[in-house]
């Protein structure tokens, strides 16, 4: 397992160094400048800012330098945000979307897990029918509409909740809904299908004969092995929430990195859209081989060791 | 289930603010490039910056005349090119004193020739000061700016000025210090390293969300400030910034979302004034047939403006007929192009393109925003529809649109103009030959000598006279299609007083109070 690990952890550094590097002509290719303006800025303005920043070396040696940072772990200064560094700003903005993320991941996992449980226990009929309604409108609908939706009913007809985030605990409750919409639908119906398989197995009928409360049977013997495909689920689901949160960041005014990442690239803040893109790709790659490794855990048939 | 409550709970209270309430709470809809001064290039970052830092004279909020702040009063040579600034005591929030020192060695990083400021051009009013920022000049003695002591400061224009105590004003001037500056460089504005000299101090401050303001304790007229923590948000959507001032999160928001501006105009808590802005298009000088002046008379006669400021803007803007905005004191404001279809389709017929017949295909770009499109599209109907020409509306984005009016890469294209400062100059001046911001190629040496000339003039009513001159025909023959002229949307609860309307938008959060 350890082995496994560190051979995953290993090819993160060619990946993150392709990001680092396309990305970086990516944005350089781009039309426009990050140092325009409305007003005019003088040609000495203009030549004191790519001296400062390094633009007035060839591109090669710029890359060169860039990487060199980056092995040190320094991304760079924002271009646009003259008195910050990437590291700063990403330092203020990572947590915020993770906490935001954690937050709809577990309204997901609380609503949709029991929501496809009992789809299942009392599949075709009323009840699963609904449920599984609801949960395909929380696919189909955008979260633009969602939130505003919410604005409308939560902050104005009833006043429950702050319109914005980060004002506290409650104001986040608007924002991790929306977020978690999408994900509460497929987690419902990835539960659903794999205990209606679980549920049709002899064992399951074993445990009711013996007695077991429905209860019982559904959560300790069903759930147990009706839980791995959401499990599997869970790695690209994180990663999902934590950057398709853009959107719902945008609307709710929440300073997260999906904002930093569109500013940058409307900014043309090239080292700190380079910036989001690796963290962007670490999450990513971090986040799938979690699940890879839970996946393992809940599923002894599965070993990563090679020998055996 | 047991530890998926618990991780709720954890992260439930992981939010939990634990700050006191804000005495007051604006939004501010774009997050600035910096706080420092002399980088700071945004109307918004600049109300943030005033409140940190003191020129050496501020703006009255109401009349928008400037008075003493750092500066205790001043003396003004006859020939109004030597000013003495005598100052008065003050001191950082570190506790060193304000010198005369702190202000000659803040304009010379303004104006070092390494300097990464936007606005330097605003101590090019200083003897030699642009001279120095080109480096044609070594030694920053011979700039206009110097200590005579502690407190007396020496300022040498390079020409006479009427507006320089509104620039002396201006946030780009203020003074930073020197230790803090150079210890932490970069990152000297942050919270935990800023000096300040001003009614408040920075305690809080975090990317798009919101910067915390907190009454200076060093500050030298502390009685003035009444609203002791004020809270500043960062937030880019009209519609959310509007959703936190109805909902009671924010206190006062500077723009109203457009598709409801006309029932807000109504509303007891809506502030709306003329601004000195102009929404405008420019044409290229280099692109026939848009050279000929005829052309781009007959072009701007052919736009209903009225149309557009009554059915897409509906905040209150006014269409405009010239370029600079109503409501200069001592300045006519002049009448200029009319709508006349009738006249343009004549104008275009002189031209040498009867019933639009030759007219070569043009393009006018404008950057992404819901009511530029608007605008643009109905410009060009208009264009289409009266004169027959083919124009077509091509979105661009912000900084394309910025790198293309640069290059003068265009044919037509949308900008505006916001003054920086209480004169017509700051609106004329820009279109002389070659001037920066002129970015059309169009040159007119009658119009260059007239602004020259005013530059000259000490009487005033002879000066407004000779730029108002210049305005006629920059208005007749310049590159120019000028269509409304910005107004001031606030919406502000009733409970907060010190704001009034003006036309710059301008307010002192150090002069707010609430009842």
């Amino acid at each position: 397992m350890t082995a496994y690990i560190a051979r995953r952890v290993l090819l993160f550094v060619p990946v993150l160094l392709c990001i680092a590097v396309l990305s970086f002509f990516l944005v350089r290719g781009a039309p426009g400048s990050p140092f325009s303006s409305e007003k005019n800025i003088s040609e000495e303005t203009l030549v004191a800012l790519n001296a400062e920043y390094g633009f007035d070396k060839p591109l090669p040696v710029q890359l060169g330098m860039y990487l060199r940072n980056l092995a040190r772990g320094n991304l760079g200064r924002s271009l646009h945000y003259r008195d910050r560094t990437v590291n700063d700003i990403i330092g203020q903005a990572l947590p915020v979307s993770v906490k935001l993320g954690l937050f709809a991941l577990i309204i997901s996992l609380a609503a949709g897990v029991p929501l496809g449980v009992v789809s299942a226990w009392r599949s075709n009929t009323a009840i699963d029918y609904a449920a599984m309604t609801v949960a395909l409108i929380g696919i189909s609908v955008p979260s633009f509409v969602l939130a505003s939706l919410l604005v409308l009913v939560f902050c104005f007809l009833v006043p429950l909740f702050p319109a914005v985030g980060m004002g506290g605990p409650l104001s986040m409750v608007l924002p991790a809904a929306t977020l978690s919409a999408p994900f509460i639908a497929y987690v419902s119906r990835i539960t659903r299908g794999s205990m209606l398989e679980t549920l049709s197995q002899e064992y399951i009928q074993t445990a009711r004969a013996k007695g077991a409360s429905t209860v019982s049977v559904l959560f300790t013997h069903g759930l147990k092995n009706g839980i791995i495909p959401v499990i599997t689920f869970l790695g690209p689901a994180t990663a999902g929430i934590l950057t398709g949160s853009v959107v719902v960041e945008k609307i709710f005014a929440i300073p997260g990195l999906g904002i930093n990442f569109i500013h940058s690239a409307l900014h043309r803040d090239y080292f700190l859209a380079i910036g989001c893109a690796l963290v962007y790709g670490a999450l990513l790659m971090t986040l799938n081989l979690v699940s890879d490794i839970l996946y393992g855990v809940v599923d002894p048939r599965i070993s990563y060791d090679r020998k055996k | 289930m047991a530890a998926v409550v618990a991780a709720g709970l954890a992260a439930y209270l992981c939010f939990a603010p634990g700050r006191k309430p804000a005495d007051f709470s604006f939004v501010l809809l774009s997050e600035q490039k910096s706080l420092d001064p002399a980088i700071n290039t945004t109307l918004a970052g600049g109300r943030v910056i005033r409140a940190l830092f003191e020129g050496l004279a501020g703006l009255n909020p109401r009349t928008l005349a400037p008075e003493p702040a750092l500066a205790r009063s001043w003396e003004i040579s006859p020939d109004r090119l030597h000013y003495t600034f005598f100052l008065r005591p003050a001191r950082w929030s570190n506790g060193t004193p304000v010198s005369a020192h702190d202000f000659v060695y803040s304009w010379k990083r303004l104006l070092d020739p390494l300097s990464t400021a936007e606005y330097d051009y605003m101590l090019f009013y200083l003897k030699n000061g642009a001279r120095f920022r080109k480096g044609q000049l070594a030694d920053f003695d011979s700039v206009g700016v110097h200590a005579q002591n502690d407190s007396t400061l020496i300022v040498d224009l390079e020409h006479p000025t009427p507006y320089f105590l509104d620039i002396a004003a201006f946030e780009s001037l203020f003074p930073v210090n020197r230790a803090c500056v150079e210890k932490y460089r970069t990152l000297w504005t942050r919270p935990e390293n800023i000096v300040c000299n001003g009614p408040y101090t920075l305690t809080f401050h975090q990317l798009n969300h919101k910067l915390r303001l907190e009454k200076n304790p060093a500050y030298w007229n502390r009685a003035r400030v009444r609203l002791a923590i004020v809270d500043a948000y960062t937030c880019e959507g009209i519609n959310t910034a509007f959703n936190m001032y109805e909902t009671g999160v924010a206190d006062l928001i500077d723009d109203f979302p457009s598709a409801i501006a006309d029932t807000l105009l109504k509303r007891k808590d809506a502030m709306v004034a003329p601004y000195l802005g102009t929404y405008l298009y420019r044409c290229n000088m280099a692109t026939p047939p848009l050279d000929n002046p005829l052309v781009r008379r007959s072009l701007e006669m052919a736009v209903n403006k009225e149309e557009i400021v009554r059915h897409i803007t509906k905040g209150g803007e006014v269409a405009a007929t010239s370029f600079v905005p109503p409501g200069l004191p001592g300045y006519p404001t002049l009448t200029g192009v009319l709508y006349n279809p009738d006249s343009a389709r004549s104008l275009l017929a002189q031209a040498g393109f009867p019933k639009g017949k030759g007219f070569p295909p043009l393009q006018l770009l404008y950057n992404t925003s819901e009511n530029h499109k608007k605008i643009a599209e109905a410009v060009c109907y208009m264009l289409r529809k009266e004169l027959a020409i083919s124009l077509d509306p091509v979105n661009v984005e912000w900084s394309v649109l910025q790198e293309k009016m640069r290059t003068r890469d265009y044919q037509i294209i949308r900008g505006s103009w916001i003054g920086d400062y209480t004169d017509p100059n700051t609106f004329l001046d820009m279109f002389v030959t070659n001037g920066g911001n002129n970015q059309t190629g169009w040159s007119n040496s009658a119009y260059d000598s007239l602004i020259a000339l005013a530059g000259q003039t000490l009487n005033p009513a002879q000066r407004m006279d000779r730029l108002a001159a210049a305005e006629k025909i920059l208005v007749a023959e310049g590159p120019l299609i000028n269509v409304y002229f910005y107004v001031t949307k606030f919406l502000i609860k009733p409970r907060i007083k010190g704001v009034y309307p003006n036309i710059r938008g301008y307010f002192n959060i150090a002069d707010m109070y609430t009842e």
